[in-house]
């Protein structure tokens, strides 16, 4: 399957992302299918604060559950909050998300740019 | 790398964490890659010096890598490809919260690296009691 350069047009993804290698190949998987990555943040503290700063012009985010050895919860407590949808981007199986948060969908990884892009788009806008 | 004579390193051993390794060895790569194909491993008067430390601020201990070649004049930017300055210069402070600086010298290439040092616990240790 080859993905659509249109699959994600004009939607506006925040990534969230602590290694700045995996942080790239991200940006580009989604640039590819015509997302408009609005920002790419490594720490909770930061992702939290430009949530809260630009809740209205994100459209869906990327977060890695791991970032700097914090799990990024916050990070989706901020999301949710503001409505924003988002996929959990893991290296670990579902055993270890928490009970609340095991609801939201995962890309596990190393994820392809198929499996993410499909991600995004089942989680709509 | 005969008659060139061999690169200096000079400090304490620094332990580091997995993450700190793995981003910091992609940097070291491209310094000696670009030291072999344009700079101080290369030159017949070239030279290379490295000496490690660990300083503290007011934001902790910090390791601080300093990498100095000369007897390499006339290198510029365009001699590291554009992803090799990227992951020493893009990828260390992202990832690592590093401070770097690389400098292309009249007389070669320079880096200095100050990397924090944390020491974290892993994200999904079994719980102890009495834990920190």
């Amino acid at each position: 399957m080859v993905v659509s350069a249109t699959a994600l047009q004009n939607r506006r993804v925040l990534v969230v992302e602590d290694d700045y290698l995996v942080a790239q190949i991200v940006t580009d998987f989604l640039e590819d299918a015509g997302a408009n990555v609005i920002g790419q943040i490594g720490r909770v503290d930061e992702a939290v604060a430009f949530i809260h700063q630009n809740g209205a012009t994100i459209d869906c985010a990327v977060v890695d559950l791991n970032l700097h050895g914090q799990k990024s919860y916050p990070v989706a407590d901020a999301l949710a909050a503001n409505g924003i949808t988002f996929v959990f981007a893991t290296g670990y199986d579902s055993e270890v998300v928490g009970a609340s948060y095991g609801k939201h969908p995962r890309c596990e990884k190393p994820f392809s740019q198929d499996t993410l892009v499909a991600a995004l788009v089942a989680i709509g806008r | 790398l005969a008659g060139r004579g061999l690169p200096r390193v000079d400090g304490p051993h620094v332990p580091l964490g997995f993450e700190q390794v793995q981003t910091l060895a992609l940097a070291l790569h491209e310094l000696a890659t670009n030291a072999m194909k344009h700079g101080a491993l290369k030159q017949e008067n070239g030279h290379l010096d490295v000496s490690r430390s660990v300083q503290k601020d007011a934001h902790g201990e910090k390791a601080v890598l300093d990498w100095r070649e000369s007897g390499v004049p006339g290198l510029t930017r365009a001699a590291m490809k554009g992803f090799g300055r990227e992951l020493i210069e893009q990828a260390l402070s992202f990832t690592l919260h590093a401070n770097v600086a690389l400098k292309f010298g009249t007389d070669g290439l320079s880096c200095h690296i100050e990397l924090p040092l944390v020491h974290r616990a892993p994200l999904f240790e079994v719980s102890q009691a009495g834990g920190e």
